[in-house]
């Protein structure tokens, strides 16, 4: 009499702790699983590629090989999206005129740890002042911890106006991967 | 192994001491649903602690991004409805589950000796909880939370002597602003989650000093139950029910977009959370000096008989069938609240119906029945020809005439007494700037020397306050054929190429484009401001003398060129129109489409309202879920989850009961 007793006050427990286990491992589930997506996971976010900017008239840039190799600094405005912000700020980009009037727009983040560098004439350089990134004027790296010459912009030419896409890339990698506009 | 590695912990932490503190406990009677209550409010104030955190990772407090803040959130970060759809409704629920709590506490008398601290304690929590939902609400920067914000703290005013000061206290300044948004946020994130932890100790300290206190019936105490893990289970599956009802109602009934707070608008009605509907009730049936004591003198008389509630009941029995006049009292106090609760939940706004219906003010029929003094009045000749064109050109696009017509520009009914002369209104009509550099009316040069003349006699003539013939089509009908000037044989361009040649010329969009705006606050400004040309429901555009295609262009359904599935692309098209406004194609178009954000005729919160109410229109949600993660798709995880949970119970207990 007792033992049974004793029998039904076991797998009493028994069940309660398989309900409280059960359930509770299904709440934390539910809950767990979102909060831990809502911030590991991307953000959609809607965003289209944004417009080419205009930068400059392409007769109006000076050759960057003579006289002297000297690099052509640029500035536009474009409208930033910054998730639920957007706001206009300014850029510059560099501009390269080769000698066959080809032209190359670099962009002014240096892809080691995304400094912004300088041009130095006096060793008619590319030197990022962080860690000492040194790229030519082909954005080709000469010495530094740079791990890939400098990135470039897409360039569009329409009515003898240079307009540039500004493009951001992941920094400290050897590949060129977009990451943003 | 395990063995060694928690005794190793208990050495130093005495875990298992703490675990049987708090499990280890009898219950009088037994485990029981009645006795969930609190560990459901409990559990609620977890989830709000833990989707209040989380939300942090998104929300900034300011007054200008706080909504957008929000509305990104809910819209493009993997479940953040879901997130925010927890702590909209969990605030809900806990409401809830503390009346339902108190409730049970007073029925089954628990308040006695020795329990008084712990009901006194557990009243500082509701005065928690009700803190909470005041300061969260206008966290968002909404329309609601902003109103009920602003009216909150007016009542806070209203308290003797330091009623001032304390209002600019909780605003941070004479009026609402960014600082009241930033108190609000400190004390909803901060200061009253601290006071709500070290007070929830408290009440849970009191609780486990004298544990539970069972059935009121004496003889049904003396049986034992374990609260581990009999209570336990049961206080889980409650729990566990009310986060898929939680769940269940973020998916199926997410917090709706009032659109941003907007301290110009008059259209938005303020009422505040259900929790205080009795309080805003009452509010509304005093005046004057009295008016102190429904903001001030009857909370703070509630909440004194609620702290006097063990003392008053001195009856040593707690059986409701022997306090019958506490329970009497306590009935009359519930009734009294749900009654006025009811009462403001329906109450609406004196005039309510005619802010609902402000295009359609041409339902005049009744008001001239009423008042037949007004009579037709005689025009001239040439005032009659000038009625025509005023009818025929767009004036009654956006000027109301003897009560019909749109409200974009002045009502004309009483031109004649303004004391214009004929020449200020010759060029009024055709350069309206010379003499309201900012006016947003568009050049009539287009009229002849005639046409211009006789509308300025019409215009200088006596009208009626309303018409008595009832149409509510004050929209212009004239055929096209009216017009010799119309120019509908122009080949080549089709209306669609032109709205892309538009689109094209337009400057960019504006800080409305990324607004999750309001639809039914869009519809009322939609009434107000566009109908008159595009119609009700933007459905018919009215007759554009002068332009390429005839018509104003209908919005409903709206150009193949500017719809898109996806709403933000379909926004950033319209919202290009709206702020810069456009010129339609055409020899000398009457109508042009108005920048009303240049010109600042409309706020970029309006606009947007708008916007919403355009893509409702045309079959597109402004607040559609871009994120991962099907909202209704998760409730049915959800469910099924718990359901293979419950079929294993079941037959978990099938198979006990055999021998």
């Amino acid at each position: 009499m007792e033992e049974n007793e004793n029998n039904n006050n076991v797998s009493r427990r028994r069940f309660f702790k398989i309900t409280t286990w059960g359930i509770g491992g299904a709440m934390s589930f539910l809950l767990g699983y979102p909060m831990v997506d809502m911030i590991v996971s991307k953000s959609k976010s809607g965003h289209s590629i944004p417009p080419y900017n205009k930068l400059v008239a392409v007769d109006a840039i000076p050759n960057s090989f003579k006289p002297v190799k000297k690099p052509s600094k640029y500035w536009f405005t474009k409208t930033d999206t910054d998730a639920y912000l957007k706001f206009k700020k300014h850029e510059d980009v560099w501009v390269v005129k080769q000698p066959d009037n080809s032209l190359k727009v670099f962009s002014p983040i240096c892809p080691h740890m995304g400094c912004r560098y300088n041009w130095n004439q006096d060793e008619e350089l590319f030197i990022c002042p962080c860690h000492n990134s040194v790229y030519t004027i082909e954005g080709k790296v000469v010495s530094g911890p740079a791990p890939r010459g400098l990135d470039t912009l897409p360039i569009k030419i329409k009515e003898r106006e240079l307009y540039v896409l500004y493009e951001r890339f992941e920094v400290g990698v050897p590949q060129k991967i977009l990451i943003g506009y | 192994m395990a063995s060694k590695f928690t005794q190793w912990f208990n050495e130093r932490l005495s875990l298992d001491g703490a675990m049987k503190a708090a499990f280890d406990e009898k219950i009088p009677g037994g485990a029981s649903f009645f006795y969930t209550l609190g560990s459901a409010t409990l559990f609620v104030f977890v989830l709000q602690v833990l989707t209040g955190v989380w939300q942090l990772f998104y929300y900034v407090p300011t007054v200008d991004h706080a909504y957008d803040s929000l509305a990104w959130l809910r819209l493009h970060v993997p479940y953040g409805w879901l997130i925010q759809g927890i702590h909209y409704w969990g605030a809900n629920i806990m409401a809830i589950l503390v009346a339902l709590h108190m409730i049970r506490i007073f029925i089954w008398g628990a308040y006695k000796k020795p329990r008084e601290l712990t009901w006194i304690i557990g009243l500082f929590l509701l005065i928690i909880v009700a803190l909470l939902i005041f300061t969260g609400a206008a966290l968002p920067w909404d329309e609601r939370g902003y109103w009920a914000a602003e009216v909150g703290t007016s009542m806070a005013g209203t308290v003797p002597l330091i009623g001032k000061w304390l209002e600019y206290f909780l605003r941070g300044g004479y009026s609402m602003g960014q600082l009241t948004l930033s108190r609000f946020y400190v004390f909803h994130v901060a200061i009253i989650p601290g006071l709500a932890f070290i007070f929830i100790a408290f009440h849970l300290m009191a609780f486990r000093k004298f544990g539970s206190a069972g059935p009121w019936k004496e003889s049904k105490r003396k049986v034992f139950g374990d609260f581990w893990p009999d209570q336990i289970a049961i206080d889980l599956i409650v729990s566990g029910f009310i986060l898929l009802v939680i769940i269940f109602l973020s998916a199926y009934s997410p917090a709706p977009f009032t659109g941003p707070a907007d301290p110009a608008d008059a259209a938005f009605q303020p009422k505040p959370e259900w929790n205080f509907l009795f309080l805003y009730q009452q509010l509304k049936l005093t005046r004057g000096m009295w008016e102190i004591f429904a903001t001030v003198g009857i909370p703070t008389v509630i909440l004194l008989l609620l702290f006097s509630v063990p003392f008053l009941d001195r009856n040593p029995s707690r059986s409701p069938a022997k306090r019958k006049a506490t329970m009497f009292f306590g009935f009359l106090f519930i009734a009294y609240v749900v009654t006025f609760t009811i009462i403001g939940w329906k109450s609406k706004p004196p005039g309510s119906k005619e802010n609902k219906k402000p295009a359609t003010t041409a339902k005049t029929t009744s008001v001239s029945k009423k008042t037949p003094s007004a009579k037709p009045v005689k025009l001239s000749a040439a005032a009659l020809a000038g009625k025509k064109v005023f009818e025929t050109m767009g004036c009654t696009a956006c000027h109301t005439m003897s009560g019909i017509g749109g409200k974009v520009g002045p009502d004309l009914t009483n031109e004649n007494t303004k004391g214009r002369s004929r020449q200020w209104l010759l060029v009024q009509i055709t350069d309206s700037k010379k003499h309201f550099p900012s006016s947003i009316m568009p050049d009539f040069g287009s009229l002849t020397k005639v046409q211009l003349n006789d509308l300025v006699d019409y215009l200088l003539s006596p009208h009626p306050k309303s018409v008595a013939k009832s149409s509510t089509k004050y929209v212009p009908r004239a055929s096209s054929g009216n017009n010799g000037s119309v120019n509908q044989t122009k080949p080549g361009l089709t209306e669609e190429e032109s709205t892309k040649e538009t689109l094209q010329k337009l400057g960019p969009t504006g800080e409305a484009a990324t607004i999750v705006g309001n639809v039914s606050l869009g519809k009322k400004l939609f009434h107000n401001d566009c109908v008159g040309c595009h119609g009700v429901e933007g459905k018919k555009g009215v007759v554009n003398p002068g332009s390429l295609f005839g018509k104003v262009p209908v919005l409903n359904p709206i150009s193949k060129v500017l719809y898109n599935k996806n709403p933000q692309k379909f926004v950033n098209n319209i919202d290009r129109f709206i702020q810069h406004g456009a010129i339609p194609p055409g020899p000398h178009p009457a109508l042009h489409m108005l920048a009303f954000g240049d010109s600042y005729s409309l706020t970029q919160p309006e606009i947007a309202n708008i916007e919403s109410y355009i893509l409702y229109l045309n079959g597109v949600n402004r607040a559609k879920i871009e994120a991962p993660g099907s909202a209704k798709g998760f409730f049915f995880l959800s469910l099924w989850i718990y359901l293979g949970i419950a079929v294993i119970l079941i037959i978990l207990l099938i198979t006990k009961k055999r021998p």
